[in-house]
């Protein structure tokens, strides 16, 4: 009798851990996935104008953005991707490409079957921040867009991915522009990998830390790309007086330089930019007269937050 | 004692039938639906952000006129 009680609960243990198991394998790629934005594009809302018809027009809602998926394994993958409300129709968007300030993408139905047409967009500076013009055609019909691109919060963990990043591939200049601002948390040129994952953890934890906040501006003036970035980079170019020195100069004019070259052709839309981009322009004429590369990279060791 | 030994094998037996329901796909198919996922979270997660972006628009503009009004 003993022996087949024990045998009973060896069974149903066995059963337990088993059925235990089995969840934990089931749910491992879904629960433990991580999805976040890695670069945002455009993100807002706006309007469509048909070019063959003004009245014939519509509200538009767009995000456009690069997106990290990280699976049970660790593995992440970065999936450009989109989505466009037109009225109170969805559709998805592949094919995406993110560029400095560009933007573009083909437009399907919501599963992503059938091409439905196309989407090409640019910011512009207006007013506080960036507003995204360009075209779509959907169905046929050709419009102009213009959506107004949404105030960015940054959340911990977007902080702590791009700190973690700009470590891992600047542990040099990371752990000067940490060592500026205060003591630093692990050594990024000795530890490599493992300190890039000890600063992001810190700063998930504690994002409005100085440290974390100077290596998130030093990521974002590498990568321009991000309309995240270029909203903090806008609001730094705003406090910039005309002949002003600024150690923040350098990244204001290969911003300013940057919607200059698509603008070129259309000099139009920036007949009413704001005072501050105005300042940076002619100083970036100036600077572009004279010979010098406006899009260099700035120092960063040398720069607060 | 029998009906608890019974208990333990109908658990046992229910195990191993979940765990032939939930066997990984073959490779191939494996990939692709992973690929899938990844693009379907992706664009879930976008549309998500642009909800959020837009109600704090939203709110931003409504507190904005707010304070204008006094």
């Amino acid at each position: 009798m003993k022996k087949l009680f024990v045998m009973a609960i060896a069974l149903l243990v066995i059963g337990v851990t088993g059925a235990a198991v089995m969840a934990d394998e089931t749910l491992g790629s879904q629960g433990q996935a991580r999805v976040k934005i890695h670069t945002m594009g455009a993100l807002g809302y706006g309007i469509a104008t048909s070019q063959s018809n003004a009245m014939d027009f519509e509200m538009i809602k767009v995000g456009i953005a690069g997106v990290s998926v990280t699976d049970a394994n660790g593995t992440e993958t970065i999936v450009k991707t989109g989505v466009l409300h037109f009225g109170e129709t969805k559709y998805r968007l592949k094919d995406v490409v993110i560029g400095n300030g560009t933007a573009t993408a083909n437009v399907y139905d919501v599963n992503g079957t059938t091409q439905l047409g196309s989407l090409s967009l640019n910011s512009y500076v207006k007013g506080n921040g960036e507003v995204w013009a360009g075209s779509l055609t959907l169905n046929g019909v050709t419009y102009n867009a213009y959506v107004i691109q949404a105030p960015k919060v940054w959340k911990a963990e977007e902080v702590a991915d791009n700190v973690k990043d700009y470590c891992k591939n600047n542990p040099v200049k990371c752990k000067a522009t940490i060592k500026a601002v205060g003591g630093i948390i692990c050594d990024p040129e000795k530890e490599g990998i493992s300190c890039a994952d000890k600063i992001k953890t810190f700063c998930e934890q504690n994002p409005t830390d100085n440290r974390c906040k100077v290596v998130n501006w030093a990521y974002c003036k590498l990568h321009l790309d991000d309309a995240n970035c270029r909203a903090d980079i806008i609001e730094k170019c705003k406090n910039i007086t005309n002949g002003t020195i600024s150690s923040d100069n350098a990244i204001c004019d290969k911003l300013a330089n940057m919607y200059n070259k698509y603008t070129e052709k259309r000099a139009d839309v920036m007949n009413n930019a704001p005072e501050w981009l105005k300042n940076v322009r002619e100083r970036v004429k100036d600077r572009l007269q004279r010979g010098e590369n406006v899009d260099n990279a700035p120092d960063l060791n040398s720069e607060g937050q | 004692m029998k009906i608890l030994l019974a208990l333990a094998l109908v658990a046992l037996v229910a195990t191993v039938m979940v765990s032939g329901c939930t066997q990984t796909p073959a490779t191939g198919g494996g990939t692709a639906k992973t690929t899938a996922s990844a693009e379907g979270q992706a664009f879930n997660t976008v549309d998500q952000e642009l909800d959020q972006a837009l109600e704090g628009m939203t709110v931003q503009d409504m507190e904005t006129e707010l304070l204008q009004q006094g």
